[in-house]
Formats: structure tokens, sequence, C-alpha cells
């Protein structure tokens, strides 16, 4: 690999000053999607700035109507936290079908929501569950955050803290996996509210997106049967066509209502 | 990168590869014999190179033929950008020096010559590169070294006794838990994962879960999980 330089923060401030000094600087918490990228070069950062020391940034805990996870929290540990099983457990089942069990011992829920990958699993629950994405400088609420392929409102410089998700009535996810990488192909999260239900798709477009006739039709109690978004603007590649992916988004949206029950 | 590509006697050579620019995390210009050193197995067609400083971001480079200037000028910046780590491994306390863009599997294999710990896609799927890091099973391809200073890795070279195999591996034998045998030692590694995580009891179902992030080309996977299954149960009794 390129070589770079490597900071170790002691602190979110400490991490925010060596982000600031270090030429073209990125941060590092799991690395499971940084580091395949500056292997590839598709990122070449001049200094690494390692959130891993930082202490109080894995905590998961209930307060209130809100679980709150911090960034630095594994997959792992979040699958099997007693916490996200008891307020969320198609949380918890969404974080134990992510990549696989070496990839959930190391990969955190703060990079990928940082990352904002279009086929990573975290982002349907996030946008489904309300949720409200703290960080260094403030917060921001989940419907203005993912903003399209790795995009995101953070600023430059700006660390993801916790994430506080909004506990349903109700929740479920299902996922078409990659069989080779298990990448979401296709993941619907619907998440059911005493003002409605929040529909969630990962991997079908270019970010995550709310898909709201599936909202209505939950809302109202109709057939979900034939249901699918347009394909038009979905994506399309060597492992699915848009058309395959809007028919998998009305399959996924089947299966989790099935599981809501 | 810049500098005249042409080849012979002192030929000027700009070493300022992208990351050097940090220049307070940096050691200085090191001798030729040093960056020879850092060329890693190239290190016999280096020697006749020398290099000498120009000022803080000049070297020249003598009698090097061109198709080596980058791996040159990439051994600068490793040398100047290494930082001082300490592992555990497999029990043993090693103070190591490595730069930052050093793969936790590329320290095991080309620096210690650890190498049972294989590297199959390098892109974090097939699992060939399993090693234990403070017990839990991760991807050494996909950490970087410097990030675990302090820490306890466990390699397929630490998991035997000596000469008598662990229970695992034993069974992995037993059960022909192999043909070729390159993802083995992911495999063990996976193995006492899953042990770890779900106890020694384990369906094969649950094996199957917890191998998804290991490829093999070979076996089709059954006589893995049973080897995996027996190893469990007999990892119990010992």
């Amino acid at each position: 690999m390129r070589e770079f330089a490597y900071r170790r923060a002691a602190s979110l401030a400490d991490a925010t000053s060596l982000f600031a000094g270090g030429g073209e600087a990125a941060f590092l918490a799991g690395g499971h999607t940084l580091i395949p990228a500056i292997k590839s070069r598709l990122r070449m950062p001049d200094t690494l700035v390692d959130l891993n020391s930082i202490s109080g940034l894995d905590g998961i805990s209930v307060a209130g109507d809100r679980l709150w996870i911090g960034a630095l929290a594994r997959h792992a540990a979040v699958a099997d936290s007693a916490a996200v099983n008891g307020a969320i457990p198609a949380l918890a089942g969404l974080a134990g079908q992510i990549g696989d069990p070496q990839v959930r011992n190391r990969g955190t829920i703060g990079g990928s929501v940082a990352n904002n990958d279009p086929a990573a699993d975290y982002p349907a629950a996030l946008l489904a569950l309300d949720a409200v994405v703290e960080t260094s400088t403030g917060s921001h609420a989940v419907d203005d955050f993912f903003q399209g392929m790795f995009a995101t409102a953070l600023t430059e410089g700006e660390i993801v803290s916790r994430i506080g998700f909004r506990v349903p009535l109700a929740g479920a996810y299902a996922k078409f996996r990659n069989p080779a990488s298990r990448y979401a192909v296709v993941g619907v999260f619907i998440a059911r509210y005493a003002t409605g239900h929040r529909v969630a798709v990962t991997g079908a477009g270019p970010g995550v997106f709310r898909w709201s006739e599936a909202e209505a039709s939950l809302d109202g109690g109709t057939s979900l049967d034939g249901l699918t978004p347009d394909a038009d603007g979905l994506n399309s590649d060597i492992h699915a066509s848009a058309e395959f992916r809007a028919h998998l988004c009305g399959v996924m949206l089947k299966r989790a209502a099935a599981d809501l029950a | 990168m810049k500098g005249s590509m042409s080849e012979g006697e002192g030929t000027r050579v700009d070493v300022s590869p992208p990351a050097l620019h940090a220049t307070r995390l940096m050691r200085p210009i090191p001798a030729a014999d040093t960056v020879a050193a850092h060329m890693g197995g190239r290190r016999e067609k280096v020697k006749l190179c020398s290099v000498s400083t120009l000022g803080s971001h000049r070297a020249q480079v003598e009698q090097l033929p061109s198709h080596l200037y980058p791996l040159c000028l990439q051994a600068l910046a490793r040398y100047r950008l290494a930082m001082q780590i300490t592992l555990d491994l497999n029990g043993d306390r090693q103070a190591v020096d490595v730069s930052p863009a050093t793969l936790l599997v590329d320290l095991l294999r080309d620096r210690l010559h650890l190498t049972g710990t294989h590297i199959g896609c390098d892109t974090s799927q097939c699992g060939a590169c399993n090693v234990l890091v403070d017990g839990v099973a991760m991807k050494s391809c996909t950490l970087l070294a410097v990030q675990l200073d302090g820490c306890a890795i466990a390699t397929i070279e630490g998991v035997a006794n000596g000469a008598a195999l662990h229970a695992m591996q034993e069974a992995f034998k037993t059960h022909h838990g192999l043909q070729c045998g390159f993802c083995t030692p992911g495999m063990v590694m996976a193995g006492l994962e899953i042990v770890r995580r779900h106890g020694h009891d384990l369906s094969r179902e649950t094996i199957a879960h917890g191998l998804e992030g290991n490829l093999c080309r070979c076996t089709g996977y059954q006589n893995i999980i049973s080897a995996i299954q027996a190893g469990a149960k007999a990892m119990q009794d010992a």
C-alpha cells in the first residue's frame, strides 16, 4: 500500500486537531471499508487518524424512547447486545448479517454510517428507525443525513460519536445478500410507529431511500402484492439489473412485513 | 512521483512521495544500506545503490536500475514513517518497527516469517489470513499492524503445543478437512472462533454460518464442518 502517516487520537478534540494538521487526512475506525479503499487507491490519504483509542465511544444504552449506540461499537457487539436485542431485535439481527464473523469483530457502526456505502446495511436501519446522528460538532436528523452514494451531511473533519434509534412498536429487516461478499443487493427495513410506518431500502439505488408507496400501503393495510419501486434510476451491475433489484425490493418488503407481525 | 528515469551513475531522484510531507513524524533520510535493507526481498538487487542526502527531501541514487526507483522511494517512505510497536505474538513479546501502511498479514509473513497465515483474496473475503487478536478472530489482510500495539496475536503457528497438534488441528487431519491446505490455517482459526462464540456442542448449521467468511476451493466444506464439530467436542474433553 501507499504509505501514509498514522496518528492515534486520545479524544474527539485530539482527533479533530490531528485531522486538520494531516494534509489529506482520513479517520480510521474498524477500517473494513477504508483499508480496502486505500489498497485499491480509491483513497490516498496522507494521514490516518485512528479513533480506536478514544474511550466512551462504544457504549450501548436505552434512554427514553431512544436506543443509543456508540460509533465505535463493533457489529458483533451490536448483534450480541442485550440492550439492542431487547429494544430493537431487528437491528441486532441486521448487525449479525453484516459481512462475516471476522468482519463483524472489527467493523464499526460509525464507520459504516459515515462511509454510506450504497450497499451497506446500517443506513437502512437508521433511515427507517428515524435516527439521530450525533457528531463531534452537533447532531443530524437522519432524513437530512444520507445524501446519496458515499455522501453524507458530515462536514470535513466531523466525527460521528453515537447514533440514537427511535424505538419502534415493531421492526423487521429482510436482505438479499450477495453470496460472496454478503453485502445487500437489496435490503428493506420496516419500522412501525404509532404514527405510521417508515420503510427504507438499501442496495437498490445509488443511496438509501425511503419508499413512500410501501409506507402508505402498510399504513392502510392494503396488499403488498406487486408493489415495486420504479426501476428507473436503480443500480444495475453484473450482480443484478435495475429491473431485478426493483423486483427484489417487492420480495424483501413482503418478507420483512411477514416478520413484522 | 518525480525523478529522472534514465539509468546510470549519479542519477538524481526526488525523494518526496506524498506521505513524506508530514516531516515532523519522520526519521532522517537513512544511509544507503538501510534503504537496501528496507527493500525487502529485492535486497540483493540494490546492494549496488548508494543514497546520500542532498537536502531534507532529496537523495541521490547511484547505479540503480530505473525500474527499482519506485521500490527505493517506497522503502525510504517506509523507513522514515516507521513506528515501534510491541506485540504478544503466540506468547512471545516482540518489539518491531513497522510503517503505518504495513498490513498485519505482511508483517507476519514477510518480516516475522510466520508464513502459516496465508494471503488468498487480499480483500477480506476468503479468511485465509484469519488470526486471533486478543482472542477474537479477525482478517489480518484488513488490519494495520500499527493499530495493534500492545495486542496479543495468535497465528496458526501458535496453536499447536510443540509437536502435539491442537485438538482442532487433529480433527482436521482425522476428518480429512483439507485437500490442498491453502485455506486450512484460516479454517482452523475460524473453528476456534466458532467455539469461542457458540461453545463445544455445535450443529452443522451453526458451523456453516460461522464459516461464511472462509472460502475453500477443494473440499465442498462437508469435511471441514465435520472436523470443526469434532474438534470443538475434543477441545471440551481435553
